[in-house]
């Protein structure tokens, strides 16, 4: 019983450090605090269940994070096989809906965090395809270099460079659209008085 | 620098991986040229809204928390499955185990088995019936049981109806295989005529330039030594050598009745 409670305590010893990163993670990627917090928990759970494989020494960021990007598609695809459930996919309104809903059902901590969600940015990220949008992720919000993003996705280095470039074209038009839709009513409202 | 060359890396720059020569020539290029500063100032914003929205997202309290109550909870389960797994595993272990230990404790009875069937050659014939005619090379011994235990393995007997067992005793021998000697004595008109019969384990005795002969099935080698005649065969796990002074068909007629 020692011998697993040593094992636990070194698990949390070096993944404990990691939880906010991965939190931010797979909130980003869902858009949805409460699925978040069950991918983190799922992400957790695999990793100490699987902690025998990790080599010490190497990177547990790296490792932890390939984990949870396992458990997000996971349940993304159960999301498409529950066709009752939010699509990832789905559009600016469907996420505000569900916020709305959520901040009605969710405890006041939940509700004020997803009052604070940019709405324009993550739906900007939400219609990126995967492939654009996991090595976007992994480079702003947990500042991750080329090589590190490479190896997690197993995709080349060049390739990262690639769809970073992509990716940041994609959001930043999105945003300008959005942007433009919000100037053009204030500039008609001028107009008329 | 051209407007081409500088839009793909300006990436590289926003991400700190752009060589320092590289940096320099994009900078210049961005302070003379609008429309490339116009696409780093986006770049730059877009760099601060990912910036502010880390900021913004914050673990909730309760997680970890949660987290650590389910590895526990894990922590234990794994536990009792293997615990579980163990208790599964005991029957065979406990037949292995019974294995081992009834094969250790047999083990010099197998051992005692073979080396009664089949053993390195210790003696010739011709030095046994040597030291039966210089009547020397026996130790006595007073029955047959210390006999048995002294050669170590155990003793049969040839079927001699007609004669009588005068004496029998271990033939001193300074190999590692003992041999057995039994001697005999048969009373006739003409005198009291001698047998000696070797007894060994399979392959102890050689009889170097012997004839082989069949006598009903029983593979017999037949030789002399000064005015004895000697026969060896094999038979159950045993070598037995009859030395003899009479002739080779009397012997020969000892042998088939043997």
């Amino acid at each position: 019983m020692k011998l697993f409670h040593n094992r636990r305590k070194e698990f949390e010893k070096l993944t404990w450090p990691l939880g906010h990163d991965l939190f931010r993670l797979a909130y980003w990627r869902l858009a949805n605090q409460q699925d978040a917090e069950d991918v983190v928990q799922e992400c957790y759970l695999r990793a100490f269940r699987s902690f025998h494989t990790f080599r010490l020494g190497t990177n547990v960021k790296s490792w932890m994070t390939r984990i949870l990007l396992n458990v997000v598609n996971d349940t993304l695809k159960k999301r498409i096989r529950q066709p009752d459930l939010l699509a990832i996919d789905d559009q600016c309104d469907e996420i505000a809906s569900l916020q709305d809903h959520s901040a009605l059902s969710k405890d006041p901590e939940i509700q004020l965090t997803e009052r604070e969600i940019r709405p324009d940015l993550l739906t900007a990220l939400q219609r990126l395809p995967t492939s654009l949008l996991h090595p976007l992720l992994l480079r702003e919000l947990e500042d991750m270099t080329y090589a590190e993003i490479a190896a997690i996705l197993a995709i080349p280095t060049g390739t990262v460079m690639s769809r970073l470039f992509r990716a940041r074209r994609v959001v930043r038009d999105s945003l300008t659209k959005n942007m433009k839709r919000i100037v053009t009513p204030e500039v008609a409202d001028h107009e008329m008085q | 620098m051209k407007c081409s060359d500088v839009r793909p890396v300006m990436d590289l720059l926003c991400d700190g991986a752009l060589e320092n020569k590289d940096t320099a020539l994009v900078i210049d290029h961005l302070k003379s040229c609008d429309e490339c500063q116009c696409e780093w100032h986006d770049l730059e914003q877009l760099r601060g809204e990912f910036n502010n929205a880390k900021a913004e997202c914050q673990l909730p309290t309760q997680l970890m928390r949660k987290i650590s109550q389910k590895l526990k909870h894990e922590e234990r389960s794994e536990c009792k499955r293997l615990i579980k797994q163990y208790a599964r595993s005991i029957p065979t272990v406990a037949i292995a185990a019974t294995i081992v230990v009834v094969g250790f404790l047999y083990l010099p009875w197998f051992h005692r088995i073979d080396t009664a069937l089949t053993s390195t050659p210790t003696a010739s014939a011709d030095t046994l019936v040597a030291d039966l005619l210089s009547e020397r090379g026996l130790e006595p011994v007073t029955n047959r049981n210390e006999l048995a235990q002294k050669v170590g393995y155990n003793l049969t007997y040839v079927r001699l109806p007609q004669w009588q067992m005068s004496q029998f005793g271990l033939w001193k021998s300074h190999g590692t295989t003992a041999i057995a000697r039994f001697d005999f004595v048969r009373k006739e008109q003409s005198g009291d005529q001698q047998l000696t019969c070797y007894q060994a384990p399979q392959g102890a005795i050689l009889a170097k330039g012997a004839s082989l002969r069949n006598l009903d099935g029983k593979h017999v080698l037949f030789g002399s030594h000064d005015k004895f005649q000697f026969a060896l065969w094999s038979q159950k796990g045993h070598d037995y050598l009859l030395v003899t002074p009479l002739s080779k068909l009397q012997l020969e007629e000892i042998v088939r009745g043997a």
